[in-house]
This record gives C-alpha cells, sequence and structure tokens, in this order.
C-alpha cells in the first residue's frame, strides 16, 4: 500500500500530565467524512493493535509518553503512517484516502470489498436512482440463511412464506411479487417456478452473495418489467489478494422437539411418469406406481447443517482473478397448520346493506415436515486483458430440493356434522418431492475505446427447471360420531381415490445485451450519453401428467377398508385411465417469448449539484404458445404482442456533501407469467386452492413518482425519508373463481387500474459500541372492483347475486411495514450482535368474489437474534435464532365470527370479531457455527 | 257495448260447444316427421361437425367427437340407433332434438356391450360404470335441448378431450351437462343406464325433467339431477334406482342471478346412495345451498338417507315447502336416516311413517334417534319387488322387477294434488317443448294407478 496523504489535527489537549496517557481517535474519509469502521490502527514501536468502530472511534489506553509511529490500514483506501509525540491525553482525528475514485468504475486493480457495509451505504449514495443497499457483512451478522430473509430487512420489502415459514417472494412497496424482478449480477434469469417469473428467493444461501441491491427507480437502461423494485444479487467478485473463507454451522427446529420429523424416502420417487418412460402410447397398470414413497419413517430432532467456502486469488500479474464458491444447507422445517376452506359462495345476506355471510365446508388440520436441500455453486474469472479491455465470465448453479410430508385431517364441516368431534373426517397423507434449480453463465466484456467512447456488452445462458414428480395424496374417509347410548364411534377408514401426478417445467433464455456509453465534455461539463438494448429469446416447457387410481372395491362390491399403503389394492377404471392425461391437456405446452429493448439516455450535470438522467426504452413483447390440449378447447393456443414505450427522469440535487434530494419519473409494465395465460387447471402448487390461467389477461402499465431525501452524516449512519407514487392499469390479482364443476378454484385477472402510494423513512445510527438501524413504510393502494353480493330481495323474496364496486388495498399490500434493528459490535472483543424485527401490517392475502370477505392476513411481528464473535484473528464462532416469539401466520375473513360456540363452532376461533381461516405455526429454530477467513 | 258483450258471449259458448265436441273424438291423422336441413348419412362413421336430421329406422356411428354448432340444429327422428365410439362426445353449440317414441325409442348406446341385471356383479367389473363415452356437452350458448323417449347408455366417461368451457381432461365428464340459464332443456319418458358421474348436470337452465327411469348412475359418487344455481324446473315422476348418491338435488351454488328453484314431485327413488364410499353425501332427495321449491309425493324405498334439507350451506328454507313423502326401509340403518342426522330436515305430518309414531319427544332436528320401530313397517306394495329386502345396497337395476303400484297399496290416494302447481317454465309442444307438463297425481310415488305418471 502507497503511503500518500495525511491529516493529523490535534483537537483536544488535557490539562494535566500523567505518564500514563490515553489516546483517543476517528478514522474518517478523507472525501466524504465518513466514519471508517473496522480500520486497523497499530502503534508500531510497543505492538499495539486496535480496530475502528462503528462510528470510526478507537482508544488506547494505558500509553506511556513518548514518540510513537502510528499506522492506519483500511481495505481500499491508502494507508497512513505518522509519528506522534504523546505526553498528555489526545484526540486524534486521522482523515483516509481512498486508492479508486469512484465505485462506478471498474477498479481491478485494487479492489473494494464490496461486501462491506461502508461500500453498502456508499453505492446507495451513488446510485443514479432510488436504491438500497444490503452488505454480505450485513448478511453475515443477520439472523438470516436464506436472501428471502435478508430481503425483509430492507426499507418496504415484506415477504410472501412457505407453508413451512420460510420467505420466499418479495412484496415491495406494496406490489405484489409479480411486479418485481431478479437480477443476478444485473442479468435477468429465469425462475424454476412453474407459475412465476420471479425466482423464488429461498433457493439462494445467503453466504454467496457480495450484496443484495434493492433498485426501487428505473432508469432506461434498465428492463422496465419491475415496478415495484429491482432484486440485483450480486454474488462475490474475484478479489486481489487470496482470499479464503470456510463457514459451517449446524442448528435444530424447536418444533421437532415436540414432534416427530415424518419423512417419505425420497429416493425411491420416479423422476419419469410411466408415459414418459414407456412412451406417450403406453396403458399404465397399478403395478407402475411405486408404494414406497407413500411410507413414512419418523426421525427424532434432526440436525440442519450448513457449511460453505469461498476461495479466490489474482494470477498473472493481477490480470487473472478466480473466485470459486460452494454452499450447502439442509435444513428440517416443520409447522402445524389449520385451515378452514370457505365455501365458493357464502350464505345469503337479508338485504342489500348487509354482507353475505361466510360459510366453511371443510376444516383442515394439517402437519408438515421438510427437508431442503440447497446447493449452490459460483464462479467468477475476470481477465484483464489491458488496460483498455477486460473480460468476464460468470457460472453459478443453483439447487433446492424439497421433501415434504403432510399430514392432514380434513374435518368435512358441510357434511352430518352434528357437532364437534362428530362427523365425516377424511385423512390424507401427502408425498411432495420438488427439486428446482438455475443455471446460469454470463459473458461480459467492457471496452474503452478511447477517453470519451466505451462499451460493454454480455452473452447470457440461463436454464431453470422444476420437476414435481409422483406427486400424490392418499386418502381415507371414516365417519365419527356419538350413538344413541352416548359412546362416541369412528366407522372403518375406507380407502379413496389416488391420484399422481409428474409435472416438470424447464425455462431456457438466451440474451445479449449491449451498452455504448459516450462522454464528451460539453461546457466544461461531462456528459454521458448511453445507448443500448436487448434481445432475449425465452423458452419453456411444460408438462402434466396426472393418473387417476380407483380403489379396488371388495369381491361383494364394498369399499375397501385401508390397512396402510402396502395393502391398498388399486385399479384403473376406466382401464383407459392408464394412459393418463399428458395427450390431451393444456398443461402439456410450450410458450416462447422474445423479448428486443433499445433505449437511449443522457446524464449529465448543471451547476455541479443537479445530476439529471433521463431517456427512453422501448420494449417489444411477442410471445407465443400452444398447449397439448383439443383444438376445440378455449385458449388452446395464442400468440400475444405489444409494444411499450418507457420514458423516464431521474434528477439528484446535491444539497451539500452528505444530503441529497433525488426525484424520479419512471414507466414500468409486468407482464403475466406464463401460468397466468395458459388455461390450464393445477392442484400441485398452492396448499389450499387450484390455480388457473387465464388467457384474456392483459399486461399491466405502471407510472411511477419518487422523492427521496437523504443524508449520509458519517460513517455507517443514514437517514432517507422519500415517498412514491404509482398508477396501474390493468394490475393483475388473484381471485376465487366458481369453475364450470361446483369447485372453486384461483384465476389471475386484471380488477381495473390502481393507485398506491406511500412514505418510506429509513435510518441508521451508531453511537459508540452501539447501533439502530430502522425503517418504515407506509403504504396506500386503492383499487375499486366489482364483488359479488348474494343476498335475499326483499320485494321478490329470491335469493339473488349482484355486483357492487368496492374500494380495497391491493392484494398483498400491508399499509405499515417496519424493521428495527437493535446492533451490538465490541471490536476489541470481537463481539458482533444483533436483534432484529420485522412488522408486517395486516394485508389481503386472497381476494373474495363477495364484497367484504377478502381474506386478511394477520399484522405479524416476526423477532430473530444473531451474533458473532471472534476467536482469534481468522475465526469466528456464530449463532442464530429464528421466529424467537414463534410468531403465527394468520389469515382472516373481517366479518362477526358466528363460529365461536353453538352447533356451529369450531376449533381455534376464538375472537368474535373475525372468522380464522387460517393459522401456521413453525416454532424457533437455532443454528450455532463456525466461520473461518484467511 | 250491448252487442259487444253478446257477441262475445256467443263467442265462448260456441267455443265450449267446440271443445266438447273434439274431446270425444280421437282423430289420428298423419303428419310428414320433422326434417330440419339436409339428412345425415349414415354410410360413414361421424366426426366434427354435424347437423340436420338422423333419419328413423338408420343406425349410426359416431367415431370422435361431434359438435352442433351455434345456430345448427341435429334431429334425431323416432327409430333411431347412435353408436358411440372412441370415447367420443357430443358437443351442443345450438340444439339438438331427439324425438323417440314409446313404440320407436332413440337409443345413444355404445355397441356389444351387456347389461347385467346380476346385483352380485361387482361394481368395478359392470360396463354401466365404465363411462365408455363422454355425453351430451352443451355450451353456454345451446339454446335448446330436448330428449323424448331416448335410452342414453354407458356414457359419463373420463373425457380425454374437454369439450366445453370449464371442462379439462381427466375429470369425469355427465351424460348430460346443461348450462345455459336462459336455455330450455327437456328430458321426458327417456331412460338412462350407467355413468361414472352426475347423469345430469345442470348449471342453470329451465328445464323439465319428467317420467324419466335412471338406473345405475354413479360409480362411486354421482347426483343423478344436480341442478346447479340459475336451475329453475320440474323434476317429476322419475324412477331412480341404485344411483351412487342423491337421486334429484338442488343447490343455488354458482353465482348467477336466477336462483335454483326446483319441484320434486312424485319420484321413486329405491336402493339409493350406497357405492359412495364417504359417509353422509345423501341417496334420494336433496336441497341445499339457497336452493328453494317444494317437494311432495315422493317415495323412498330403502335408500341411504332420506329427504335432506342441509343447513350449511344453508338452503332456502323460506321458499322450501315439502311433505307427504313415504319411507320405506328393510333395515334399521336406513330407518335411522329417515330424517337425516346432522341436517334440518323438518318431520311433516303428512309423511309416511308419520314423524309422532316413532320419533322422541322433543326432536330436535338433526338429532339421533331410534328407528326400530318402524323397520318393514308400510310396505308399498310393488307389483313385483319384494320388501323387506336384504340385497338392497346391491340391486341397482329394473330388470324384471316391476315398481308400479299394486291397486291395494297403501301410496294409492295418498298424494297431494293442489299444494304444488308445476314450474311452466318450458315450452309445450310436440317437437321443441314438453309433451306433457303432468301436475302432481294423487298416488304417491312415479307410477299412477289410472296410468298417468311414468309410462314405464
Amino acid at each position: 500500500m502507497i503511503f500518500r496523504y495525511f491529516t493529523v489535527f490535534l483537537l483536544f489537549v488535557s490539562t494535566s500530565v500523567f505518564s500514563q496517557n490515553v489516546i483517543k481517535g476517528k478514522i474518517l474519509d478523507s472525501g466524504n467524512g465518513e466514519q471508517l469502521v473496522g480500520a486497523t490502527v497499530k502503534l508500531v514501536e510497543i505492538h499495539q493493535n486496535t480496530i475502528s468502530q462503528l462510528d470510526g472511534s478507537f482508544v488506547f489506553k494505558n500509553i506511556k509518553s513518548g514518540k510513537y509511529h502510528i499506522q492506519c490500514d483500511y481495505v481500499g483506501y491508502h494507508s497512513l503512517d505518522t509519528a506522534v509525540y504523546i505526553n498528555k491525553q489526545i484526540a486524534l482525528v486521522f482523515y483516509l484516502s481512498k486508492s479508486s475514485t469512484s465505485l462506478s468504475e471498474v477498479t481491478i486493480m485494487a479492489k473494494q470489498d464490496g461486501g462491506s457495509q461502508r461500500y453498502a451505504r456508499r453505492a446507495e449514495q451513488q446510485s443514479n436512482s432510488v436504491a438500497n443497499i444490503v452488505s454480505a457483512k450485513s448478511i453475515q451478522l443477520s439472523p438470516d440463511i436464506t436472501v428471502a430473509n435478508v430481503l425483509q430487512r430492507v426499507s418496504g420489502v415484506s415477504i410472501e412464506r412457505s407453508n413451512t415459514g420460510d420467505g420466499q417472494h418479495a412484496i415491495i412497496r406494496g406490489m405484489d411479487k409479480r411486479y418485481n424482478g431478479t437480477l443476478i449480477n444485473g442479468v435477468k434469469i429465469p425462475s424454476p417456478d412453474n407459475r412465476n417469473r420471479y425466482v423464488p428467493l429461498d433457493i439462494f444461501p445467503a453466504d454467496l452473495l457480495d450484496r443484495l441491491e434493492v433498485i426501487k427507480s428505473l432508469t432506461p437502461d434498465m428492463e422496465a418489467d419491475a415496478s415495484g423494485g429491482v432484486m440485483n444479487i450480486v454474488m462475490k467478485d474475484a478479489p486481489d489478494h487470496l482470499i479464503f473463507n470456510a463457514n459451517v454451522a449446524s442448528g435444530y427446529s424447536q418444533i421437532f422437539g415436540q414432534q416427530d420429523a415424518v419423512l417419505f424416502d425420497n429416493k425411491v420417487v420416479q423422476n419419469q411418469s410411466p408415459a414418459e418412460k414407456n412412451g406417450s402410447d403406453y396403458l399404465a397398470t397399478v403395478n407402475d406406481f411405486t408404494k414406497a414413497n407413500y411410507s413414512y419413517q419418523q426421525k427424532k430432532l434432526p440436525l440442519n447443517t450448513i457449511a460453505g467456502f469461498s476461495l479466490g486469488n489474482r494470477f498473472f500479474n493481477q490480470k487473472l482473478g478466480v473466485i470459486a464458491a460452494l454452499s450447502y444447507q439442509s435444513n428440517y422445517r416443520g409447522s402445524n397448520s389449520i385451515f378452514f376452506e370457505p365455501s365458493t359462495q357464502p350464505n345469503p345476506s337479508a338485504s342489500q346493506n348487509q354482507d353475505s355471510a361466510p360459510v366453511f365446508t371443510d376444516g383442515f388440520f394439517r402437519t408438515y415436515t421438510s427437508q431442503q436441500t440447497r446447493l449452490g455453486s459460483h464462479l467468477k474469472l475476470d481477465y484483464h486483458v489491458n488496460s483498455r479491455t477486460s473480460l468476464s465470465l460468470y457460472t453459478t448453479f443453483l439447487q433446492l430440493n424439497k421433501t415434504e410430508y403432510r399430514h392432514s385431517v380434513d374435518s368435512v364441516l358441510a357434511i352430518q356434522r352434528v357437532g364437534p368431534g362428530q362427523g365425516l373426517v377424511e385423512i390424507a397423507d401427502r408425498s411432495r418431492y420438488e427439486k428446482q434449480n438455475i443455471f446460469n453463465t454470463t459473458f461480459q466484456g467492457k471496452n474503452n475505446i478511447n477517453e470519451k467512447f466505451d462499451f460493454d456488452w454480455s452473452a447470457v445462458y440461463s436454464r431453470a427447471g422444476r420437476q414435481l414428480p409422483d406427486f400424490g395424496q392418499l386418502k381415507s374417509t371414516h365417519k365419527a360420531g356419538i350413538d344413541g347410548n352416548g359412546q362416541t364411534y369412528e366407522t372403518p377408514y375406507l380407502l379413496l381415490g389416488f391420484n399422481r401426478d409428474w409435472q416438470h417445467n424447464t425455462d431456457q433464455d438466451l440474451a445479449g445485451y449491449l451498452n455504448l456509453h459516450y462522454h464528451p465534455v460539453v461546457f466544461n461539463q461531462k456528459i454521458l450519453f448511453s445507448v443500448g438494448g436487448l434481445y432475449r429469446h425465452k423458452n419453456r416447457d411444460n408438462y402434466d401428467n396426472k393418473y387417476s387410481l380407483t380403489p379396488k372395491s371388495n369381491s361383494d362390491g364394498s369399499p375397501q377398508v385401508y390397512q396402510g399403503i402396502d395393502a391398498a389394492q388399486f385399479v384403473f377404471i376406466p382401464a383407459s385411465a392408464g394412459y393418463g392425461t399428458a395427450a390431451s391437456n393444456p398443461g402439456v405446452y410450450t410458450f416462447d417469448e422474445n423479448i428486443g429493448a433499445g433505449y437511449g439516455e443522457v446524464k449529465f450535470t448543471v451547476k455541479k449539484n443537479l445530476q439529471v438522467l433521463g431517456g427512453v426504452r422501448v420494449e417489444s413483447t411477442s410471445q407465443s404458445y400452444v398447449t397439448s390440449a383439443p383444438v376445440s378447447f378455449v385458449g388452446q393456443s395464442g400468440s400475444i404482442s405489444y409494444i411499450d414505450i418507457i420514458h423516464s427522469l431521474h434528477l439528484k440535487y446535491t444539497l451539500n456533501k452528505n444530503q441529497d434530494l433525488r426525484f424520479s419519473y419512471f414507466k414500468s409494465i409486468s407482464r403475466p407469467a406464463y401460468a397466468d395465460i395458459i388455461p390450464f387447471a393445477d392442484a400441485s402448487t398452492s396448499e389450499y386452492y387450484t390455480l388457473n390461467g387465464n388467457p384474456n389477461l392483459k399486461h399491466t402499465q405502471v407510472d411511477n413518482l419518487d422523492l427521496r431525501y437523504e443524508v449520509y452524516s458519517s460513517g455507517l449512519d443514514e437517514f432517507m425519508i422519500g415517498g412514491f407514487y404509482k398508477y396501474l392499469q390493468n394490475p393483475i390479482e388473484f381471485a376465487l373463481k366458481q369453475t364450470s364443476t361446483s369447485g372453486q378454484e384461483l384465476r389471475p385477472d386484471n380488477f381495473g387500474n390502481a393507485t398506491n402510494y406511500g412514505a418510506e423513512i429509513v435510518f441508521t445510527k451508531y453511537l459508540g459500541q452501539w447501533g439502530v438501524s430502522g425503517n418504515y413504510t407506509y403504504t396506500h393502494s386503492n383499487i375499486s372492483s366489482d364483488k359479488g353480493l348474494y343476498y335475499r330481495d326483499p320485494n321478490s323474496g329470491n335469493l339473488t347475486t349482484i355486483y357492487v364496486q368496492q374500494d380495497r388495498p391491493l392484494q398483498g399490500q400491508s399499509a405499515h411495514i417496519a424493521n428495527f434493528s437493535l446492533l451490538y459490535k465490541n471490536v476489541k472483543n470481537g463481539i458482533d450482535a444483533q436483534i432484529a424485527a420485522v412488522y408486517t401490517g395486516e394485508r389481503i392475502a386472497q381476494l373474495s368474489l363477495y364484497r367484504n370477505l377478502d381474506y386478511w392476513q394477520k399484522a405479524s411481528t416476526v423477532l430473530d437474534f444473531s451474533a458473532e464473535k471472534s476467536l482469534g484473528s481468522h475465526l469466528k464462532i456464530y449463532a442464530k435464532a429464528n421466529n424467537l416469539l414463534n410468531t403465527p401466520f394468520e389469515v382472516i375473513i373481517k366479518q362477526p365470527n358466528q363460529f365461536t360456540s353453538g352447533k356451529l363452532a369450531l376449533p381455534a376461533q376464538n375472537n368474535s370479531n373475525y372468522i380464522l381461516t387460517q393459522r401456521d405455526l413453525y416454532q424457533p429454530s437455532y443454528l450455532l457455527g463456525l466461520r473461518y477467513k484467511l | 257495448m250491448k252487442i259487444k258483450s253478446l257477441s262475445l258471449m256467443f263467442l265462448t259458448v260456441g267455443a265450449m260447444i267446440i271443445a266438447s265436441c273434439s274431446k270425444k273424438e280421437n282423430a289420428q291423422i298423419s303428419t310428414p316427421p320433422l326434417q330440419v336441413g339436409a339428412t345425415v348419412s349414415d354410410a360413414a362413421p361421424l366426426t366434427g361437425s354435424i347437423k340436420g336430421t338422423m333419419l328413423t329406422g338408420k343406425i349410426y356411428t359416431i367415431s370422435g367427437d361431434v359438435t352442433i354448432n351455434e345456430g345448427d340444429t341435429l334431429l334425431i327422428q323416432k327409430g333411431v340407433t347412435v353408436n358411440m365410439t372412441n370415447n367420443a362426445d357430443i358437443i351442443v353449440k345450438g340444439t339438438l332434438l331427439s324425438l323417440g317414441t314409446k313404440d320407436q325409442p332413440n337409443y345413444l348406446t355404445v355397441k356389444n356391450v351387456t347389461k347385467t341385471s346380476d346385483p352380485n356383479v361387482n361394481p368395478a367389473d359392470d360396463p354401466a360404470y365404465q363411462g365408455l363415452w363422454t355425453g351430451i356437452n352443451c355450451d353456454v350458448t345451446c339454446k335448446l335441448l330436448v330428449l323424448k323417449w331416448t335410452h342414453i347408455e354407458y356414457g359419463g366417461g373420463i373425457y380425454s378431450n374437454p369439450p366445453v368451457a370449464g371442462t379439462k381432461a381427466g375429470d369425469n365428464s355427465f351424460v348430460i351437462l346443461f348450462q345455459n340459464v336462459d336455455g330450455v332443456f327437456v328430458m321426458e319418458d327417456s331412460w338412462v343406464y350407467g355413468s361414472i358421474d352426475d347423469p345430469i348436470r345442470l348449471k342453470g337452465g329451465k328445464f323439465n325433467l319428467m317420467r324419466n327411469t335412471f338406473e345405475k348412475c354413479g360409480f362411486t359418487g354421482g347426483d343423478v339431477m344436480n341442478a346447479k344455481s340459475g336451475s329453475v324446473g320440474n323434476m317429476a315422476y322419475n324412477l331412480i334406482i341404485g344411483s351412487a348418491t342423491t337421486g334429484t338435488k338442488a343447490s343455488n351454488k354458482g353465482g348467477t342471478p336466477v336462483q335454483s328453484n326446483v319441484n320434486m314431485y312424485n319420484n321413486t327413488y329405491v336402493n339409493s346412495g350406497y357405492r359412495r364410499v364417504e359417509s353422509g353425501r345423501g341417496g334420494s332427495i336433496n336441497y341445499e345451498e339457497g336452493a328453494k321449491g317444494q317437494a311432495y309425493n315422493n317415495l323412498i324405498v330403502d335408500c341411504r338417507f332420506g329427504f335432506r334439507v342441509v343447513n350449511d350451506p344453508l338452503a332456502d328454507t323460506l321458499n322450501l315447502k315439502y311433505g307427504y313423502t313415504y319411507n320405506y326401509n328393510s333395515t334399521v340403518e336406513t330407518a335411522n336416516e329417515i330424517y337425516p342426522t346432522g341436517y334440518i330436515t323438518k318431520p311433516q305430518p303428512t309423511d309416511v311413517p308419520v314423524p309422532s309414531t316413532f320419533l322422541p319427544a322433543g326432536y330436535q332436528l338433526g338429532a339421533i334417534y331410534d328407528g326400530t320401530s318402524v323397520v318393514g313397517k308400510n310396505d308399498p306394495l310393488f307389483v313385483n319387488y319384494p320388501l323387506p329386502q336384504s340385497n338392497f345396497k346391491k340391486i341397482a337395476a329394473v330388470g324384471n322387477y316391476d315398481f308400479h303400484l299394486s291397486a291395494n297399496s297403501p301410496c294409492a290416494g295418498k298424494g297431494n294434488t293442489t299444494l304444488l302447481t308445476p314450474l311452466n317454465v318450458v315450452p309445450v309442444d310436440p317437437n321443441f317443448g314438453s309433451s306433457e307438463i303432468t301436475p302432481p297425481g294423487k298416488d304417491i310415488g312415479a307410477f299412477q294407478l289410472d296410468g298417468s305418471g311414468n309410462h314405464h
């Protein structure tokens, strides 16, 4: 490191003279005065070291008077070496200068640690658009092991959880997951999800990340289909010296202290359906179906395991950088769930002024065990050909396998239920083995032709896939009751029909990106002109084949009594059912999508403090699909195309060095997912409802306005306050609809236009060893749509359904979201600790087709804790504890509750003001691990 | 004024004279058989779009899905046999008329399949429950479906091609699906033999389902006549034997602006509800979820459940009137379910057996009671069907039995003919509507001692 520049200020001289002195000081950035955390301060003569704290301060105690060399080192900064004569209590301030000039330029030779918190704050400030950035350091310190859980700490972000309590999808500023894009290293990746374009974020292990960026306003060079925000997952970059990090941890989920983990052997699951194995004209017999994946083994308190390492270095005169990382996680999760399935149609109300009353057909009591195995690997090579040209090759493979057992007791409420504990009961064991993976390889180049002109390009191939082989549920039915003598009884368990379903889907993307930049100096101002574009060909292949097995009746025609899976006997009735459904099934489809985009943007600064960035982007979308459904089927095939012209303008007004004011306007779109369009009824994805597509769905167009005021006072401290306004044309939401038979399903639809506005506050403040960090977002959205009202017309006396307009927030939007963390950092003892709380206000989880009967997710607070301690200079021990409050996930209908007592009484209904429709409990989980850093 | 009222009087008298005269005379004057459009050729198996007339005496084969397009009509004259092959279905976007007669009924059937009346054949091996073709599927555009004196056999299979909106591959088809709230569906004097699921599913429509016989309908589930929201009409004088679940069912589920209103009267329900594996789903009459209507003079023999009025979701009990239900039970198992437990059927003093003779004092609706005292009581005295019957769970076809009433049947004359007026929602027409909307009869059940009612 080069000794370049230093300044020392003598701030304070004490009057008393002692031979034992105390040196206090601060380390700051020479450019902007930011406090630098974790810089090494060395008293050379006496070999004493210390590290600057969260507010940049450091202390040496009991120092004898004399002349000392003080050395300060900080990655990415020039080292400082100075001599000071000490004979009293003194306070020093050291200013370090950066070894690179700007973050937005490529700095291969002197690598910044992008994973530092300091970098993150700085990048937020330098960003062209409104952004929040979480550093790898924050992620390490946080209680989170997947990206999804990290995200919920970002302002304006709330999380949708899976049935085992893991965060899966992000809702940004009240905008449903469908409006938010996911990028790896700035490149869009396809989703392995069968129904969604956005990637389920729980597939990313947190420890592969360099940082996580949430970009909330779009510039013309960014793809337009992210109205809520873009989550850019930036993976680790090659370092400028040898690094080696390793991490191993183990833990458990508390729920398995109370109940056994119950799972099946996923190795016996047949990956292909009989028709795939033997040809599509194969008539399967019942012997083609395995039974072993429906027999279950108990496991007491299974351990969770996490392991990972990353290794990186630079070779050939620093020209070639390499980093490789591998991450493995095996987690057992469990949950208990109560779910009351509403009847498609409520009970009628007595007049038009009253709301219809919800009724339930079934009460489900479910126990889940799932084992999730995540494997993440990543390799990045960069080659610095010469001072003008650099190339990089990035490859990642991510895999998430979930083996899940669900035991379900279905208390049928609509059939012969005399009271609690009596009536018809269906018991079901479900085996679900889902494999998801993403492969992405990106080849990028950067070329500086001359001082004024440069360009960069990317060629991307990605593949995402999901397999759901042999998904099925073994069911039996019996009746429980009380006989004439008051004795309880159960009728024999009778075997019911058994469906076995094979699904898989693959998405392949081929994309090319090109950006040209021209930056002349006009009137002493540097102006940046950029033009560029992208072309992407996307192809989706979807397969679904379902077999319906019928229980074989006894020879006298009586129904078969269920005596375990091994004894169960099935037949195909009619025999042709053995062909499966793939031959004529809208679930067997291919979907092609071509996206071409071009943009032009200009960025310049007026009078040194107003940065203007604006431009226009044109995106052309052309889609076509064909299913294996017969031509007589509505929506058997289709082609859809549209062109969007997107303007944007971003202003950043710098009030002073630490304060900015930002204003953005941009237009954005949201394309329906493939499965949103294809009219395929899919019962495998949602825990609760069958999902279907809607070929008449329109894509969403959004106008976005953003205003933000930022203060980066010093060090890690920051303060931001901002507001946003969005106008959505044709937002897409899911509503429960009646199927043509008597069932119900969830279907996406456009319900009109909506507005969404709100404000957010972000703050971080450090005081010595303590820090507080938090954010709060208020969001208000409104959409007016038709809702059914089922009532008795007082004039005719008839029951009728009419449609009335109702105002409501957008699905998934919470009015209030808040995060709060209390941080403790003792640099001397090497202790970092954090308690983090996430508050998610109530929001509509599911729409009802009826007025005031929407399903609301109740407000919740989740509390997590994490801590780490250094053991020597290379080793750290860390602990994470999640969901300390055992926060329930609850869904309610806001209507008076008639199910609390009496003949209609249902379990878990204990509030007369609302009706509970779902309650899931996950219990806390704990993790203890070691981290090694070379 | 005087002249006007005078001439009106003359006219009225004249009309009365003419009317009384013609009543005495029975003239049978031939009219040319109805024909629409071109003749359908029987030279080759049929598939694709279809319209025109199928001629008397001919035998047709349908080898692939056929569609009667919107605006088109397919007329099947009397005495036509249509053989269904290849799991095909009939899609009706326009109009379908099958005008069989008592002497020359029509057949929609499958060749080379033998019916069995042996009650000991395992349903899993009985072709009645195999679903060998995939039904008559009316789309929302179908304005008129008329089926008279038509045998419909072995239908209701599993769709290989989902034919109309809302159906999907792998689902059970219905023998007849009708789903136009403003359309007209008439099915009279016909027979349905076998199906996997519901033989008749109504998702709205004006209908008259009268004087039909249903045997072996539904394999392990399925209601014989299942009417959802928007369905208005009569289900009367039907004989239903051995159905998987309910015989006649009305629900207002489905959210159309028109409330389901179904009259169910003078039906005979025998041995129904046993192939449904799950308990508690029904066996004879069922009103649920906002449906209204009236039900009288029904005869229920050895069905798994009696008259069922569902509380949750609630039938439109304010507009539901019923009574004169006649129950016969060979065993206590079904005698305990004359008023099914867990529901809200109100025992009516006009019912047989009279509720006060066997229900406990202070009986609560849906409560468990002991029906032992009425087991084997009130034999309706069918012409040829032994009661009490020990094999009632398995006898699912008429075969050689005869469910007409003997002259000395206690059902004779016990019906009520005044409380209910049939819903006249379909046109009365020999070709394009109902031949006769028969009002309630004085004898309980489908067969009237004076020869009216069910003509089978």
